[in-house]
């Protein structure tokens, strides 16, 4: 499937900018998954330690040998899922709409997107230690819709990217009064 | 109760079979909606690779086990092979 496609894009429309968030949000998997994975190293060096018949046993042997493995098969597939959600969370905003595209789990994907024109109002927010050194953060895009705030979460550039919109909002609001199209 | 060492087997076998399952449902939610950049195919190439390889190492610890050897399951003598009468 194109991006073309997925989005079922207009002939007068163009892809702007194609926004995930900040790649430094996936580094907490990473992390995780390294701490999980060194945990059986450090459970295998206390049964040496403590209890070497275990890793020598007839039975105990192939039994922590199979739970190893499923262990360790579990938290590669959970890294990878977590991988699939992190990179499936895409917005895409050209120069007619804002689409928001998330694969909130394995089963769940939410598609939403609001015509620049119609946009109210762009809040921009950075706040912590790590968004401040790495600049990413949350924008938040009101419209005069019911369904509230659309939400960017921990993108990058987060301050730019609202003057950006900003700007692509006004433009998109000048082409409607001038074509007559769209409720303003 | 005497059965053989490979009714250990039966819980990474059904493990597998869970496991490809969810691997499969992952990638092909990556080939569908991010086939439009080379991210998708990179993630899906180095998950492949890496559960490959994974499996490649286990099977080489799980062939050593002689998995025909038949365990007596009692509260007794738990982690023994019966001796050959």
């Amino acid at each position: 499937m194109t991006l073309a496609q997925l989005i079922k894009q207009k002939l007068y429309e163009r892809e702007v900018f194609k926004l995930r968030r900040h790649p430094i949000t996936f580094l907490p998997h990473i992390l995780l998954l390294l701490v999980l994975a060194a945990i059986p190293v450090g459970l295998y060096y206390f049964f040496a330690a403590n209890f070497p018949g275990l890793l020598t046993g007839q039975i105990s042997y192939p039994a922590l040998l199979i739970l190893g493995i499923i262990y360790y098969l579990a938290i590669w597939e959970f890294f990878f899922t977590e991988f699939v959600s992190y990179y499936l969370d895409l917005w895409i905003i050209t120069n007619d709409r804002l689409i928001g595209i998330e694969q909130e789990a394995l089963f769940a994907r939410t598609v939403a997107e609001l015509d620049l024109y119609k946009i109210q109002d762009i809040t921009s927010e950075v706040k912590g230690i790590f968004p401040t050194i790495f600049n990413f953060g949350n924008v938040f895009i009101q419209t005069a819709a019911e369904e509230g705030r659309f939400h960017l979460k921990n993108v990058p550039d987060p301050h730019n990217l609202r003057r950006k919109i900003m700007d692509l909002a006004e433009e998109d609001r000048k082409y409607h009064v001038k074509t007559g199209d769209g409720a303003i | 109760m005497t059965l053989p060492l490979s009714i250990l087997l039966i819980p990474l076998a059904l493990f597998l079979l869970f496991f490809v399952i969810l691997s499969l449902i992952n990638i092909a939610h990556l080939i569908k909606f991010a086939a439009f950049d080379m991210g998708g195919f990179w993630a899906c190439f180095l998950f492949i690779a890496g559960s490959a390889l994974f499996l490649y190492f286990a099977w080489g610890l799980i062939s050593s086990i002689d998995w025909r050897a038949p365990v007596q399951f009692s509260l007794g003598g738990w982690n023994q092979i019966p001796s050959p009468q």
